[in-house]
């Protein structure tokens, strides 16, 4: 069976399963009186109903292959997850430590290469970018952004 | 009022200072967007949309319709020069075009793309301009059933046209109703799936899902990949094509114009379909098919003139139906409905000056692109040399400001990331994000025709009317036709072994 589509079909069988139980609990009402749950319902069931059409397709047509494909994650993958913890953390911290502080951490950590090469360029060009974002958001459209750590 | 007293309503509109200005500023963004690779027109409307809060609905609407035909522009320069495509709608550029590159005749190659874009986007706003009114007449006879039948078929249109299986095109839309669901119920008030949470009582809001599964998503599609740009960029020289090369390119023009514009109503064809079919009708009506891909300057012109074409067509019935055709139109529809207007039949009799000055301004902006892009290729240029590492960040810091300036919302962000990764990972697992879009812009729209229409007191009642009814049959047929064409393969299969 393909990895990636029983990953994806007992995803989709939880979720099916999850929005039916859930909808259950608002009023269902009637095909001619629909209620609040009805149509999340029947979202639920399809759901349910299409990933075991997946997955069976899938199992069927692997029926008797004993190789298991793999998910296809190319070797850039780790830069990939880098950038989402550091999106993460900017995303935690931003209303605590303030938006000077967050922009100017958030470009130095994207900008910055393996081996550190670059911690000159990416300082500088986190300098700008804050100094552009303060005076373009805050100075000229009065935007309401957290100041953190750094009250000015 | 006449048709001709309507169009001079619609340039009047389009030529106030503001709205010239506007439309300048939606081309401009949008060809920048169209050039750097891995920026689309999706999530730069969507992150455009907070800026348009305070603004006339006209002049945003004709800003962001400018940045979704100004990136069709500007993705070519990237397809010619650097063999990226800038956009997906140039991605069948590239073979000819970067090959043209090569060979030294990047200036044709730019130019009779930009000529043929601005030829194919007129044609398609008179298209638009003679068939909009017709469509929007006839849909006042639609009732709720009709319109749950539209819907449907639109999303099962996108599902059909996916790369891939069906069933998981299927499981997108499906999934991205039930994620519509989030938040108050439409007709009672009550709430649903939102786990005490405040911020999901509003629902999960479309630019934080958008920007996370076309924004961040695409930049982290585009970091595992490794981006390397070559610009080809030595000898563009004139960007005017010869005599020759427009006698060459005549007809594909008009094909790529009838094409693109009939294509792009389609709901779920986008400007992606157009190209690809415009150019496939070139070579197999060309004479020598065998020199297509080596660099031949129809094989630029005809996908170019039809990205553009497409368009225009895909407003046709949003501005008449309120329906969207594409996700691009998706998002559109967000931006009318956050500043009061519902799209539809009643646009063009309610908001003459919006739905014709919007027209209007679209002509107007093709003008501007044919004359900002001739002279600006090397601004274009010098734009492609900045090296990914740096512009991705600033990509991915102007999405979180973005995002967080809609509700001065931390979790808006929060939401951006998780669509993000799921942007991320739905290729991988052989999934595509149009359905998913498509089906969480039209949900709240569907259930309550869907609802409204079970009030009726009939069950049956989307079978029963005849338009309806018309479009749940076609929307089972392409449902099916799957099915059939791999029952008739297996049945030849068998024919042959025996």
């Amino acid at each position: 069976m393909k990895q990636a589509d029983l990953i994806s079909g007992v995803f989709w069988l939880g979720l099916g399963a999850m929005c039916s139980y859930w909808s259950v609990s608002y009023e269902v009402g009637s095909l001619t009186r629909p209620g609040p749950g009805l149509l999340p319902l029947i979202l639920g069931i399809l759901l349910i109903v299409l990933s075991l059409v997946l997955l069976g397709k899938s199992w069927k047509e692997n029926v008797g292959k004993r190789r298991v494909l793999s998910i296809d994650f190319s070797v850039g993958w780790e830069r990939v997850w880098s950038t989402v913890l550091i999106l993460m953390l900017a995303t935690f911290s931003f209303e605590r430590i303030g938006y000077l502080l967050t922009v100017f951490l958030l470009i130095v950590f994207l900008m910055l290469d393996k081996d550190l090469k670059s911690v000159k360029q990416a300082i500088l060009t986190a300098i700008l970018t804050t100094a552009g974002v303060h005076t373009v958001f805050v100075r000229l459209l009065g935007q309401p952004f957290p100041r953190g750590l750094l009250r000015f | 009022m006449g048709f001709l007293d309507n169009i001079a309503l619609g340039f009047g509109v389009a030529f106030s200072p503001p709205n010239l200005l506007f439309c300048f500023i939606g081309v401009v963004v949008g060809t920048l967007i169209g050039v750097l690779p891995g920026i689309g027109p999706v999530a730069t409307i969507s992150l455009l949309l907070p800026a348009t809060f305070g603004m006339d609905p006209t002049a945003s609407i004709i800003m962001l319709a400018g940045v979704y035909y100004g990136a069709m522009y500007g993705g070519s320069t990237t397809s010619i020069l650097v063999n990226i495509p800038g956009e997906a709608a140039s991605i069948i550029t590239c073979l000819d075009g970067y090959r043209m590159a090569r060979q030294g005749r990047a200036g044709p190659a730019l130019g009779m793309s930009a000529f043929g874009s601005f030829i194919g986007g007129t044609a398609s706003i008179m298209g638009l301009m003679l068939l909009a009114p017709v469509l929007a007449k006839a849909a006042l006879k639609f009732g709720p059933p009709e319109y749950f039948a539209l819907m449907f078929f639109g999303l099962t249109m996108v599902t059909y046209l996916c790369r891939g299986s069906v069933i998981k095109g299927l499981l997108m839309a499906v999934a991205g109703l039930a994620v519509a669901t989030v938040g108050q119920d439409p007709i009672s008030g009550s709430t649903r799936f939102t786990m005490g949470s405040i911020t999901l009582m509003d629902g999960l809001g479309l630019v934080p899902v958008a920007m996370g599964v076309f924004g961040i998503g695409e930049i982290l599609t585009n970091l595992e990949s490794g981006i390397k740009q070559e610009v080809f960029s030595a000898r563009i020289g004139s960007l005017f094509p010869s005599l020759q090369d427009w006698v060459r390119c005549k007809w594909p023009i008009v094909r790529g114009s009838l094409i693109g514009f009939f294509l792009g109503i389609l709901p779920g064809a986008g400007t992606v379909i157009p190209t690809f079919i415009a150019y496939a009708v070139e070579k197999r009506l060309s004479r020598h098919p065998e020199k297509f891909g080596t660099g031949v300057i129809e094989g630029v012109a005809s996908p170019e003139t039809a990205n553009n074409a497409a368009t225009g067509g895909s407003m046709v019935t949003l501005l008449s139906l309120g329906i969207p055709a594409n996700i691009v139109m998706a998002v559109l529809l967000g931006a009318f409905v956050i500043h009061g207007i519902q799209p539809g039949p009643l646009l063009i009799s309610k908001h003459p000056a919006l739905f014709w000055g919007t027209i209007a301004s679209m002509y107007v902006g093709n003008m501007m692109l044919l004359i900002l892009n001739v002279p600006m290729i090397g601004v274009w240029v010098r734009l492609l040399k900045i090296p990914y590492r740096i512009l991705f960040p600033l990509v991915v810091l102007f999405c979180f400001i973005g995002v967080y300036s809609l509700n001065n919302n931390v979790n808006d962000v929060l939401i951006m990331v998780i669509f993000g990764i799921f942007g991320y990972l739905m290729p991988k697992f052989g999934y595509e994000g149009a359905p998913f879009l498509m089906a969480l812009v039209l949900g709240p729209m569907m259930e309550i025709a869907f609802r409204q229409s079970l009030l009726y007191g009939d069950s049956l009642i989307f079978f029963r009317r005849p338009i309806s009814g018309a479009f749940l049959i076609f929307s089972v047929l392409l449902l099916i036709a799957p099915l059939w064409s791999r029952f008739a393969h297996r049945r030849n299969v068998l024919e042959q072994v025996e």
